[in-house]
């Protein structure tokens, strides 16, 4: 018979009470801990998908829509831009710009976007190949570990692509499909599930209505590199174009707003869009955590009142406890315990409750190819919160246990 | 302020310090409503045991509360084992009183959340002896509870609750037994068993016992005897 056994046993005396208890605190917790999950991860993902990003150019539009398609690849761009425009921005001698890559977008495999784009954005971007070879011609493809060891693809696979980003388009499938000849290494970021090529495979696929001079000019010269538009008609289109600044100067800060008011470009500062874009959902959010933290302390006064309740229903136990030996200490050690163990069960259902929901969401909904949110995962904050739901469990069951210590045997027994 | 007599049958106040178990004087107990209780001055060596009667209202329980310090009396002195009972702390107490005095109350009182066997098992515990089940489960048989041991105490009898608060007094092998109307929920039966029980204990492990009662039945097994009125 251990001593703490019986504050166990007490708890189930009144099953429903402690399972009402209990479910309190696990709700609490669950919702504080899928707030922290999803802001730690999504945080994270937008973080880090942007990091060496610091401008766009687009054609005129949204520029958070501009921000959520050419660098999180989850909306639609804006529209076309000219290579001509961009050209000037691609100059390897530019004064400003460490790196400049251009990209053609609009097309996918599946759910996994097809990027077309130069040699560059693998340098900067620090992609190295797991297996196979960059792709050296036109509809060759190298694609991203996730998206190969999901779609079980291997290198010499064709994928037929579809025009379009969303599921409308699904049916609408390009006549060419593209060979996979290599694999990335896994970065854990969106590069591990898209799909690369060349620019001018976008522009073999789309241009079906361009004159036959202008196709026959470049049909058999893939752009590989940023260079290689040089030679390109100024014309031709693409969709944007990342920038990376040398360094922070008053020249690269006035960068975007000299394009936006001297060109039919639009510039756009990734890091003041992701502001924007946590200031919108940063209020919904807020909300989340403040009807969490009411639930909390709701589960506390559930906490409090059971013990409260249990305490008045069991004094002649507690009574027959002080005959028996036990000191007022041991009471008093035994009721914190109870409301120990109901906080401290329920932070642990709560916890893996949220986890395993958001694990079964992050399947459901894709929420980890698309928002880089998945239940495994550990959000820093997590254990200050198992503390402070097991410390909320003690400060609830304070009053009832300085009852219980303060209270003669006499009237325990009602002598 | 009324004034309650006793006296000793058969009379004797013993003097003989070396086995003196329990020696009381001049216990006094008074009530918010004015009442007072006086009780007679007694002293109790190792197997020795005690009787007290008399009607209802005299005081006989809240004797047996003062005894077990569960109440404090407002005068007098009272040694157990030799120490100073009422001087003790509050946890002093709690620590001496689960060691060394087997109390069964008039109502019988069990943690509900446990088994009748793991009643009995908390009891040692909270004592600090060594939890010896085979003890437990013997004494149960003793009092034919012993298909009881692992039910749920509230699904218990009243006799059978009554026999089994004996039994958790008993277990730790106190030095005192106080019993408050031990016999009231017991069959003729029960009662014999019961009470040769509990001077068996007395003789077997030195200790002195006091019984509460207003049961007529028990009189013939006791020899001394205090009358309150």
């Amino acid at each position: 018979m251990n001593l703490i056994w019986l504050p166990w046993k007490n708890l189930w005396l009144h099953p429903l009470r402690t399972v009402f208890n209990i479910m309190l605190v696990a709700i609490a917790v669950a919702l504080i801990v899928i707030l922290l999950l999803i802001n730690a991860q999504f945080g994270q993902h937008l973080g880090k998908s942007s990091e060496k990003i610091d401008a766009i150019l687009a054609a005129k539009g949204s520029p958070l829509q501009s921000v959520l398609c050419n660098i999180f690849h989850l909306d639609a761009p804006t529209g076309n831009i000219k290579v001509g425009e961009i050209k000037p921005f691609l100059r390897a001698v530019h004064p400003l710009i460490a790196n400049a890559c251009p990209l053609a977008l609009g097309d996918s495999y599946h759910k996994s976007r097809i990027i077309g784009t130069t040699d560059s954005y693998f340098r900067w971007m620090e992609l190295s190949l797991r297996e196979g070879r960059m792709f050296e011609q036109d509809f060759e493809a190298v694609i991203g570990s996730e998206l190969a060891d999901l779609e079980h693809i291997r290198t010499g696979d064709t994928l037929m692509s579809n025009h379009g980003l969303t599921a409308l388009d699904l049916d609408t499938k390009h006549e060419h499909g593209l060979r996979v000849v290599g694999i990335l290494n896994n970065k854990n970021n969106l590069a591990d599930k898209l799909i690369f090529t060349t620019i001018s495979t976008y522009w073999k696929e789309h241009d079906h209505g361009d004159t036959e001079g202008e196709l026959s000019a470049h049909q058999d010269t893939p752009v590989l590199r940023n260079s290689d538009l040089d030679n390109i008609d100024n014309d031709k289109t693409l969709t944007s174009v990342l920038i990376q600044f040398k360094g922070h100067n008053i020249q690269s800060l006035n960068f975007v707003r000299n394009v936006n008011e001297g060109s039919k470009l639009m510039a756009v500062s990734p890091a003041i869009e992701i502001s924007r874009l946590y200031e919108l959902t940063g209020t919904a959010s807020d909300m989340l955590y403040w009807i969490a933290v009411i639930i909390g302390i709701l589960s506390m006064f559930a906490i409090f009142i059971n013990l409260i309740q249990a305490l008045e229903e069991r004094r002649p136990e507690l009574g027959i406890l002080r005959i028996g030996g036990a000191s007022r200490s041991l009471l008093f050690g035994m009721t914190m315990i109870e409301g120990l163990l109901i906080s401290l069960i329920g932070t642990i259902t709560g916890w893996l409750l949220a986890h395993g929901l958001l694990e079964m969401f992050s399947h459901l909904f894709d929420l980890n190819s698309r928002y880089g949110i998945k239940g495994l995962y550990l959000a820093p904050g997590e254990w200050i919160l198992i503390l402070l739901s097991a410390i909320s469990g003690l400060v609830a069951a304070l009053i009832p246990s300085v009852r219980a210590y303060r209270e003669e045997i006499a009237r325990l027994l009602r002598l | 302020m009324i004034l309650i007599s006793g006296s000793w049958i058969p009379g004797e106040i013993c003097t003989c310090q070396d086995d003196l178990m329990l020696s009381c004087t001049g216990l006094r107990k008074n009530f918010k409503n004015g009442k007072s209780l006086v009780f007679p001055d007694f002293e109790l060596k190792a197997a020795e045991e005690l009787l007290i009667l008399g009607p209802s209202g005299c005081g006989k329980t809240t004797l047996l509360n003062i005894l077990a310090g569960l109440l404090k009396p407002d005068a007098g002195l009272m040694t157990f084992l030799g120490i100073d009972f009422l001087a003790l702390s509050a946890s002093e107490m709690d620590h001496f009183r689960g060691k060394n005095i087997g109390l069964c109350l008039q109502k019988p009182v069990f943690i509900r959340a446990l088994s009748v066997l793991d009643n009995l098992l908390l009891s040692q515990r909270l004592a600090g002896v060594d939890q010896n089940r085979s003890e437990a489960i013997c004494l149960l048989k003793e009092l034919n509870l012993e298909s009881t041991a692992d039910q749920n105490t509230e699904r218990l009898s009243a006799g059978e609750r009554q026999r089994l608060m004996f039994i958790r007094a008993l277990i730790n092998h106190p030095k005192l037994i106080l019993a408050d109307e031990p016999t009231s929920a017991l069959d003729d039966y029960n009662a014999q068993v019961l009470i040769k029980m509990l001077k068996s204990h007395c003789v077997q492990h030195g200790a002195a016992l006091i019984v509460v009662t207003h049961d007529q039945r028990v009189k013939s097994h006791f020899n001394q005897m205090i009358i309150l009125s």
